[in-house]
């Protein structure tokens, strides 16, 4: 779906002065996967997604969406097509004054016929959960609602891949979980492939891949079990791992016999209680 | 400190009887406390912060700084200044001098102080929040992120504020940035500043850092006081779109599965002690 091959990119300010901030990238990411990519502020993360798209090009390297390079002018809408990006803040990416006619902008822009352009809307706002709320007004909503909308409306391009730019960051609990829910069955039913950037380990620890960045480089890639369990090295990269996974690993430290790299609430318990119980005996 | 007494307010809009922001909402912040505010988007968490810092003056209920009702006053925010001082959302948006000494100084320039005093109280502010001095002369828009939103604090911090209030001060920051920022908040908390209030929607970092927490629900406080009996409520969250730290849960989950341990755990230090004693003791 998606390769970076050698992607090199700097940030030059006016006096020509460069920041290297992607370092000699290569990954490749496969069609339907669900892929979290963490790293420290300034490690390079955004920069990374903005290739995905051709928002921006690389320096040195190539980005291939689905073969196609992204610095072939000729296929840049296509690309746009193929995937699609959904930021952090809800309220600067609704454009329109109802919920339908903000998910059918990028449609009516791309001159889709009418009959088809309502049949998208109303399947994207479907599969988003937000059918019911097609009239209402965008500013009425909440946080978690509004970011369904925003990608609702990315889903009505037929995108096959949605880049998601710390999507939760924004927003309350609730509407975390409401966006994280959506993202994960846009994954499973539709076979989208996602790939989301968060700050939120507990995000993170539900995706199949995770890659870390750290000063444009990747320094870690592999399931979130394999990643989460090098405690150590992922917080001196500034990031964190789930509580559960930190609690194990000081069990562990202090001589407790349990498996490391756990991840979920639900088999840290199971995990516990058969120790407690094994204790009891 | 401050107190709020049965504090109302309605936004004015087009429906009948306008938009209720808050209803009937008292609080009561003593000198040295931390308290974390929850509640999801909408709740009317922000609107309680302005009218605590003098923006917004509430349509019945009292405000009392000191025991001194700013009600009353011609102009609360004027009666307030330089005794409460409020950061915005994202307060690195609002940064606009041309070096980052002269943003710092930009409040107590306001205030009528000497230059001298300006800049004593500037370097004060840089020191509190941990920025060194080669930061003075640096364009505030040519540093990271985290650092911008530590010149934004010191602006407010530079006016010498009794009590700080802050809306979602680490959203968007790495687990590092996050972490040094609370960190930064407990120490200025021995300061000039004697009581700090937050907003925050990650209950992970209210449970490590607030010692006093408010749970706002529809414009109601519907439950407020000690960290641990707050979050001993988990029921009561959930109703009202929140949660517990995860470890919270996984103690949760032990106790159904008819382990005995107590409420309190909310950090996953004391997770693992608990944990630990029974496991080893």
């Amino acid at each position: 779906m998606l390769r970076c091959e050698n992607v090199t990119f700097v940030y030059k300010n006016e006096e020509g002065e460069g920041r290297k901030v992607l370092d000699n990238i290569n990954l490749n990411i496969e069609k339907g996967s669900f892929v979290a990519i963490l790293g420290r502020n300034g490690s390079g993360k955004s920069t990374l997604a903005k290739h995905f798209n051709a928002v921006l090009i690389p320096d040195e390297g190539k980005v291939y969406v689905n073969e196609t390079p992204t610095d072939d002018e000729k296929k840049l809408s296509d690309i746009r097509k193929s995937v699609g990006m959904v930021f952090q803040n809800p309220d600067n990416q609704i454009v329109a004054t109802t919920v339908c006619e903000d998910v059918a902008f990028g449609l009516e822009n791309l001159g889709v016929p009418f009959d088809e352009m309502h049949k998208r809307v109303d399947d994207a706002l479907r599969a988003v959960g937000m059918y019911e709320y097609k009239n209402a007004q965008p500013h009425l909503l909440s946080g978690g609602q509004k970011q369904r909308v925003a990608i609702a409306g990315v889903i009505a391009m037929e995108s096959e891949c949605i880049v998601f730019d710390e999507p939760t960051a924004m927003l309350d609990p609730k509407g975390r979980k409401e966006v994280m829910e959506t993202i994960k069955k846009l994954n499973s039913e539709m076979g989208i492939t996602v790939i989301i950037i968060t700050h939120f380990m507990e995000e993170a620890a539900k995706c199949d891949r995770v890659i870390v960045l750290d000063k444009g480089k990747i320094v870690n890639d592999g399931t979130p079990e394999e990643v989460f369990s090098k405690v150590d090295e992922i917080t001196s990269r500034g990031l964190d791992v789930p509580q559960v996974t930190r609690l194990v690993n000081l069990l562990k430290k202090n001589g407790v016999g349990i498996k490391g790299g756990m991840l979920r609430t639900k088999e840290c318990a199971d995990a516990i209680d058969a120790l407690l119980r094994e204790r009891q005996n | 400190m401050i107190e709020l007494e049965n504090i109302s307010y309605t936004y004015k809009d087009n429906s009948p009887g306008g938009n209720v922001a808050l209803d009937d909402v008292s609080l009561k912040v003593k000198e040295g406390e931390m308290w974390g505010i929850i509640g999801h988007t909408g709740s009317g968490k922000s609107t309680l912060l302005e009218i605590m810092s003098g923006l917004l003056r509430p349509n019945s209920g009292r405000v009392l700084f000191k025991g001194e009702d700013i009600t009353e006053a011609k102009s609360p925010i004027s009666a307030l200044k330089g005794k409460v001082g409020l950061v915005f959302q994202y307060p690195e948006h609002q940064l606009f001098e041309e070096s980052v000494i002269k943003d710092i100084s930009f409040g107590p320039k306001n205030m009528g102080c000497t230059e001298d005093e300006c800049i004593r109280r500037a370097r004060e502010a840089m020191r509190l929040v941990g920025l060194g001095e080669e930061f003075e002369n640096l364009s505030p828009f040519e540093i990271s992120g985290g650092e911008k939103r530590r010149v934004a604090i010191a602006g407010i911090l530079a006016m010498e504020p009794e009590v700080l209030i802050l809306d979602e001060p680490a959203a968007g920051l790495d687990p590092e940035g996050r972490d040094k920022l609370f960190d930064m908040l407990v120490k200025i908390k021995g300061t000039f500043c004697k009581s700090i209030i937050f907003v925050s929607h990650s209950m992970d970092d209210v449970a490590l850092y607030a010692d006093k927490v408010m749970v706002m629900n529809k414009g109601k406080c519907i439950t407020s006081g000690g960290v641990r009996e707050v979050f001993g409520e988990r029921e009561l969250l959930l109703e009202a779109g929140l949660d517990v730290p995860q470890v919270a849960r996984l103690i949760a989950q032990l106790n159904e599965k008819g382990h005995s341990f107590t409420d309190a755990v909310l950090t996953v230090e004391e997770a693992f002690r608990a944990i630990y004693d029974k496991l080893k003791g």
